[in-house]
């Protein structure tokens, strides 16, 4: 697979792996609130809050089965992440406005057309 | 905001009144509902849409496909090839009226002069797609090299042209139909007009799979033309090929044959004919504006097709030119029989297999005519988005469409040349002066565009590139004198006339796009950072008491303005006097309601006047216009639209801010809903 990880760039909380989860992925409609899953899917909305100190840049991101938003701290743009990008994303479900929420996960870019859509 | 900090751990975000206690339940929070789960009903116009059109497709399904030579060549050759099936016709027609039997000995010589022009523009264009493989074609060359203002000569005269294409090959294919079944003729023109109205559906709802689509026309007509050409040729060899009648009341009256190398034809009547003739070359650009469409190397694949495709154009013209000046095949009065169907008609020869391949020639013909119209289906709208793209046409040609077609710029070409075809009683030869001018005009442009290239580039062998397209550049525009002169009083003034015109309102339009962008885009920083008014009216409009207008209330009064006021134009004051004591009686009385007399019936003018009195350069005023959502577009009509009229009216005001608030006759499930619905399961 030629996708890029972006990994190392930022700091995570969960950083200490997933020997649970390693190599599974979640569909986001099952995900669990407090577990650690790899989720992957079409990022469909993006949402800069600037901010003098630490921006922050929310994805939300949506497989068949439902969406889920990923908080990157920290940051305005992610390189390679574009409205219609395909990335997975490992990390522990928190929550955000009420919903699920992944902080600072860890993210790994798709190739376009690897999975499917994300439209219900 | 607290609900909004992000817990991994969970701790301390049930408070119990936030919104998070909305989706965060027993199970903790839940994933975000799927976007577009809401069953917002579509509109009936949307609904039409998608059951005549398909499903939308998604920008993502625009893909680039890549044509091989053999494809390549049936898709961009069926415009130029198939003006073969009425160049020698429409030469005829200028000579047989003037020089009688004569112009059959002349036909020849003329198809010939024209074959060396194809054969300079041929050259020419191989430079062209070397040095421009971009799309775009003459537009994009003339742009690079001569600036913005003779881009747009060129393109119009290519709009125009793909409009006459559309018009002239839907009228010549339907004269094919009618050279086969005379009882068809006088229906021309509505069956030209139903040809144009479903080649414009069919490319509205998207040809995806038109690769094998074209291919079939194109091959098969070719594959016709070669059977008759064997025939022809081998019955002309051994002295068996039959005259046909000259003496038919049908035919263009003959004219006398006089003496000389012209025998008796004026020099001005053989240009004529000659520019007649020119509409063979039309169509020779196609490849040009489609190298991208092409397999890689493909500068070199798109050249070797184009020499197939002049080659095949050059010898399909000869052929029947020879054919006809043999045979003295004369054109009709009508239109039909066409010169080619005769022509067909008499090599195949009366026997029961000769009639079947004649109707499965008139069919190749057809379709192929009808695949030319179709092929400016593609080409219109792509360099109508390029000239929309620079601001010179309206933007909403450069939108594409539901099924990711510039579908304006497909409405507008068909209903352009619905029109032409109404005009023209969709007869070919009242089509044919129109024609090719504009062709001929981009020819020029674009080759001296392309001889100025060289000039300025000096790339190996540009010396012979300035003789190649500085030949073509002058020859095209020898021809296009020639078509100027000689076809002005036959209609050519028309496009003489139209395409200044229309360059002309191009530049006046983009002058229009360019300084609204100066206006939006200065001092846009200053805006943005700029103080913000100090106080904050809200008026609602009150008609009467109803369950509209209490919403718009609900909803003005979350927006915390300085002053807040429901306000009634009374154009009938029992009415004003009975909302008066209704509004006394209720708890929402703490809102003021101000009544505003209106003698003379004019609510807009009242409106304006109304919220004009807020506006004291401090003050930004918002104007709330309850609004009944109806379920079914008739319900619409049957209430009038006072307040479409008033949002209209007030919007114009600076810092008087329209809203509408919108009143459902039936709700509409939303996010609350789905919540709700999942915490039950």
């Amino acid at each position: 697979m030629t996708a890029q990880s972006f990994s190392a760039e930022f700091p995570t909380n969960v950083s200490a792996g997933f020997p649970a989860v390693a190599g599974r992925t979640t569909p986001i409609g099952e995900v669990s609130w407090r577990s650690d899953v790899i989720v992957s899917g079409r990022v469909r909305t993006m949402r800069i809050l600037p901010s003098e100190g630490s921006p922050t840049l929310e994805l939300t991101v949506y497989d068949d089965t439902g969406g889920i938003t990923a908080v990157f701290t920290g940051r305005t743009a992610l390189p390679g992440v574009a409205l219609g990008s395909h990335i997975e994303l490992m990390g522990r479900a928190g929550i955000r406005r009420g919903y699920l929420a992944l902080l600072n996960p860890r993210l790994t870019i798709q190739p376009s057309g690897s999975h499917g859509s994300g439209h219900p | 905001m607290s609900a909004t900090e992000l817990q991994p751990d969970g701790v301390a975000t049930e408070s119990s009144g936030e919104p998070s206690a909305v989706a965060a339940g027993i199970d903790g929070p839940r994933p975000l509902p799927q976007l577009g789960a809401y069953a917002v009903p579509e509109t009936f116009g949307y609904r039409l849409k998608s059951r005549l059109l398909g499903s939308p497709l998604d920008t993502e399904a625009l893909e680039h496909e890549r044509l091989g030579n053999p494809t390549a060549l049936a898709i961009f050759a069926s415009d130029c090839i198939s003006s073969s099936a009425y160049a020698s016709e429409e030469i005829l027609r200028v000579l047989v009226p003037a020089v009688g039997i004569a112009a059959f000995s002349l036909l020849v010589p003329i198809t010939v002069s024209m074959l060396v022009v194809l054969f300079f523009l041929t050259l020419s264009y191989r430079e062209t797609i070397k040095e421009y493989p971009s799309a775009g074609g003459a537009y994009i060359v003339t742009l690079d090299n001569f600036g913005i203002i003779p881009a747009q000569v060129a393109g119009v005269a290519l709009l125009t042209d793909y409009i006459l294409t559309v018009a002239v090959s839907t009228a010549a294919g339907v004269a094919a139909i009618a050279s086969a079944f005379p009882e068809v003729g006088s229906f021309v023109l509505p069956l030209s007009l139903l040809s144009v109205l479903i080649i414009a559906y069919g490319n509205l709802r998207g040809l995806r799979e038109s690769g094998s689509m074209f291919r079939v026309p194109t091959y098969f007509f070719m594959l016709m033309m070669a059977i008759m050409f064997g025939i022809g040729f081998f019955r002309m060899a051994i002295g068996d090929l039959p005259h046909a009648s000259v003496h038919n009341h049908a035919l263009l009256p003959f004219g006398t044959v006089g003496g000389g190398v012209l025998m008796g034809a004026s020099l001005f009547k053989i240009l004529h004919a000659f520019s007649s003739g020119g509409t063979a070359v039309t169509g020779v650009e196609a490849i040009s504006n489609g190298v991208p469409a092409f397999r890689k190397p493909e500068w070199k694949n798109a050249r070797k097709t184009l020499m197939f495709m002049s080659l095949i154009l050059g010898s399909l013209f000869l052929g029947l030119s020879v054919l006809a000046s043999h045979m003295h095949v004369a054109p009709y009065q009508s239109g039909y029989p066409t010169v080619i169907a005769e022509v067909a008609r008499l090599v195949f020869g009366p026997s029961i297999g000769g009639k079947i391949a004649f109707y499965a020639f008139q069919a190749g013909t057809m379709l192929i005519l009808l695949m030319a119209a179709n092929t400016s289906f593609a080409d219109f709208p792509r360099l109508a988005s390029f000239h929309a793209g620079d601001n010179f046409m309206p933007r909403q040609l450069t939108k594409r469409g539901h099924r990711l077609q510039f579908s304006n710029g497909i409405i507008m070409l068909a209903v352009a040349a619905a029109l032409l075809l109404l005009v023209t009683d969709a007869k070919v030869d009242h089509l044919i002066p129109l024609y090719a001018i504009g062709v001929f005009l981009s020819f020029t442009l674009s080759q001296a565009g392309m001889a100025r290239h060289h000039i300025r580039k000096k790339e190996p062998h540009w010396r012979k590139g300035i003789f190649v397209n500085g030949m073509g550049a002058l020859l095209s525009f020898v021809v296009l004198v020639v078509f100027a002169v000689t076809k002005f009083t036959h209609g050519a003034w028309f496009i003489i006339l139209l395409v200044p015109l229309m360059v002309m309102l191009l530049v006046r339009l983009n002058r229009q796009y360019e300084s609204e962008q100066v206006e939006l885009k200065e001092d846009a920083m200053a805006a943005a950072t700029a103080p913000i008014m100090r106080r904050h009216v809200a008026l609602v409009f009150v008609n009467e008491l109803d369950s509209s207008a209490a919403r718009a209330i609900l909803y003005a009064r979350t927006l915390m303005p300085d002053e807040l006021r429901a306000v009634h134009i009374a154009v009938d004051t029992e009415r004003a006097d009975q909302l008066r004591d209704q509004w006394a009686g209720l708890a929402i009385s703490r809102i003021p309601l101000e009544l505003m007399e209106c003698p003379d019936r004019r609510v807009t003018k009242a409106a304006v006047d109304l919220v004009a009195a807020e506006l004291d350069g401090e003050t930004e005023v918002s104007v709330l216009l309850p609004r009944r959502v109806y379920r079914r577009w008739w319900h619409r009509l049957l209430h009038d639209s006072t307040a479409e009229q008033i949002a209209l009216a007030v919007g114009r005001l600076p810092h008087a801010n329209v809203t509408t608030v919108p009143f459902q006759f039936e709700r509409v499930p939303t996010k609350v809903d789905y919540d709700a619905s999942s915490h039950t399961h």
